[in-house]
């Protein structure tokens, strides 16, 4: 069964997520503390990391920059409600944008969005849920 | 030739990866792939602060590097902000389009009420 975490500061998101995602048959672990995302991934063989942008203790750019760090080919699908996050104004995004996201591992999906729209982004980074589905 | 997941996968990797290449962002995207064909729907935009707008010939070279991908025998594109089509090129901006025809209907219809070009132009389509 492929593995997801998620990420986000609102607790009715994550819920949200989980039980989406856990009835379309995806093992999901969630957190609102940024700090527990390295535990959660040396902990389970995760297959996905979705992460909220704007969040109070630690930006999604610099979780997103530690994942990457540990696993370089792990995909992350960032959820936020604000497009401008991913500005080309901002040097950061810049270069996480260029060096980053140029292997296609990593998505993205707005909010607001209907649930349909986010299995698709989902299995468009990993695939069905199972190993053998489809 | 029915693609196994793995196969999949790699191709929506491949996809992505050029859609960011071409500073396409990719939250307004949607992509499916069936069988050996590609599904693009959605607005087709740059990221925000990307100083060139997109331009027909660029959409045009990205859609022939999707093209080209191992394994792929179709793309369709349909976006709510571009017209044109992967085979037969032709990409234009929806407003463009809407402005084009709005001026093609002022010059044949000289003369006639406005408010005709009005309904037009909010209906590129029709």
């Amino acid at each position: 069964m492929r593995k997801i975490l998620s990420v986000d500061d609102d607790d009715a998101i994550l819920r949200c997520f989980q039980r989406a995602l856990d009835g379309r048959g995806y093992k999901v672990f969630v957190t609102t503390d940024p700090a527990e995302v390295s535990k959660i991934l040396e902990e389970n063989e995760l297959d996905l990391v979705m992460l909220d942008i704007h969040m109070p203790k630690k930006n999604g750019f610099e979780i997103f920059q530690e994942l990457k760090r540990q696993q370089k080919k792990l995909p992350v699908l960032f959820v936020t409600a604000y497009p401008k996050s991913f500005s080309m104004e901002d040097q950061k995004v810049l270069e996480l944008w260029q060096n980053e996201f140029a292997d296609g591992n990593t998505d993205v999906l707005y909010k607001p969005f209907k649930l349909e729209r986010l299995f698709e982004k989902v299995e468009g980074l990993i695939g069905p849920p199972s190993e053998h589905g489809e | 030739m029915k693609l196994t997941p793995a196969q999949r996968n790699e191709i929506f990797r491949k996809v992505r990866a050029i859609l960011v290449r071409y500073w396409i962002d990719l939250g307004f995207i949607s992509i499916h792939v069936s069988e050996q064909t590609i599904y693009i729907r959605g607005s087709l935009k740059r990221l925000a602060g990307v100083p060139e707008q997109l331009s027909g010939a660029v959409v045009e070279a990205m859609f022939a590097e999707i093209k080209g991908l191992r394994g792929i025998n179709h793309v369709q594109a349909q976006f709510d902000n571009w017209s044109g089509s992967v085979s037969a090129g032709g990409w234009n901006p929806r407003d463009a389009v809407a402005v084009s025809n709005w001026e093609r209907m002022r010059m044949a219809s000289a003369g006639k009420p406005s408010t005709f070009e009005a309904e037009e132009v909010s209906d590129p389509q029709s």
